[in-house]
């Protein structure tokens, strides 16, 4: 567990009202560190989220969208984000149904910028 | 004055506005609606097509009821939090449905309840502290109140009354009264944030350059598939299997999933 990501982590929750948790995770599914509430299976979450942002990737790439940034999954219950963090890992974070999302938006992209220094530089 | 009202600040929130009348409050600091009645198992009778068993519908009164005590409780988390600024549009949108409330009355029930908040020995805030069961305290004994024993049973040190009120569907101002007392009564304590991460080593987790994560892999759990370097992704589990035809191709994803 890296202390330094769990900080961002932590720091986001306590920016952004709704959060429930997060987590870090290589591109191909193995974690590498959570913020996340007991009930929440971490490694098993990992792994779906990257396999669902790799699905997402191969969608931006055949409709000529760009660089992804972001999939956002919502159900009844509150939404999962899932944030491409650069080339190498992935952010997933999940809300209940009263997340901020305009909070989050706004907060989500310095967190990434920091976390993909992070796991990049070690800083 | 029919539009909406912004509140921005923490948790901020959107008054909507029909004919002069708040018909809505809507803000991430308290439940609305349809999480109130989605959660206490009763549904409004436009989704009963999509019911669960044992879910109970309700009538016309009974949801405006609703919605009103939702705004009174939304109205209260914009203002026991932060407004860093106002915006006000008019007539944009689809505003919510709802009997609608008078603006002054919501506005100063509000703030009756913050003050009532504040006087108490050790208020809390609802969308920020985040509450953790007490040293010594009993979490399965100690609740008394079915209130109480639903905070007890998720004061997790993560989880702030905004957060319990959501899981509860219970109104953010019946929760932070509840746990302000609570926190006077040597029951609940102020989860401390360990949020500084500054002064342990920081280390690489993640190899410079596009390399494949083959240290990473090495230790992943054993639940997950491995990752073989250079691989396009995990080990068939099974047989791979080919559709012939569209009843072929149901069958893979029945399968598969």
């Amino acid at each position: 567990m890296n202390n330094a990501l769990t900080a961002e982590m932590l720091g986001l929750r306590r920016r952004v009202v709704g959060i429930t948790g997060s987590l870090v995770a290589t591109i191909d599914g193995l974690l590498v560190a959570s913020d996340t509430e007991d009930h929440v299976e971490a490694d098993h979450l990992a792994a779906v989220a990257a396999a669902g942002l790799s699905i997402a990737r191969r969608t931006v790439e055949v409709t000529d969208r760009g660089a992804l940034l972001q999939t956002m999954i919502q159900g009844r219950k509150g939404c999962t984000a899932v944030y491409a963090v650069g080339d190498m890992a992935l952010m997933v974070v999940l809300g209940d149904e009263g997340l901020d999302l305009v909070s989050l938006h706004g907060q989500s992209r310095p967190a990434l910028e920091r976390i993909g220094s992070i796991l990049t530089e070690g800083e | 004055m029919t539009g909406t009202l912004h509140a921005m600040g923490r948790p901020g929130g959107v008054f909507h506005y029909r004919a002069g009348l708040v018909v809505a409050v809507r803000t991430p600091g308290a439940p609305g609606p349809e999480t109130l009645l989605a959660r206490s198992g009763r549904i409004a009778a436009a989704e009963a097509g999509e019911a669960g068993e044992g879910a109970r519908t309700i009538g016309a009164v009974e949801l405006d009821v609703v919605r009103l005590v939702a705004a009174y409780d939304a109205a209260f988390a914009v203002m026991v939090g932060t407004v860093d600024d106002c915006l006000l549009r008019t007539g944009d949108g689809p505003e919510p449905a709802g009997r609608g409330e008078e603006p002054e009355r919501l506005v100063r029930e509000a703030l009756r309840r913050v003050d009532a908040l504040r006087t108490l020995p050790d208020p809390v805030l609802p969308h920020d502290d985040q509450v953790a069961v007490a040293a010594g305290a009993d979490r399965e004994t100690a609740g008394g109140t079915p209130i109480r024993r639903e905070i007890l049973l998720l004061a997790d040190g993560r989880r702030t009354c905004r957060d319990i009120a959501y899981a509860t569907a219970h109104g953010v101002y019946a929760v932070a009264v509840e746990v302000s007392r609570m926190l006077a009564d040597g029951l609940l304590e102020r989860a401390v944030l360990q949020e500084d991460g500054a002064g342990e080593p920081a280390r690489p987790v993640l190899p410079r350059g596009p390399a494949p994560p083959a240290e990473a892999a090495a230790g992943a759990p054993q639940s997950l598939p491995r990752r073989t370097p250079g691989g396009s992704g995990p080990a068939p589990a099974r047989p791979e299997k080919h559709a012939r035809n569209w009843a072929d191709f149901a069958r893979l994803r029945h399968s598969a999933g």
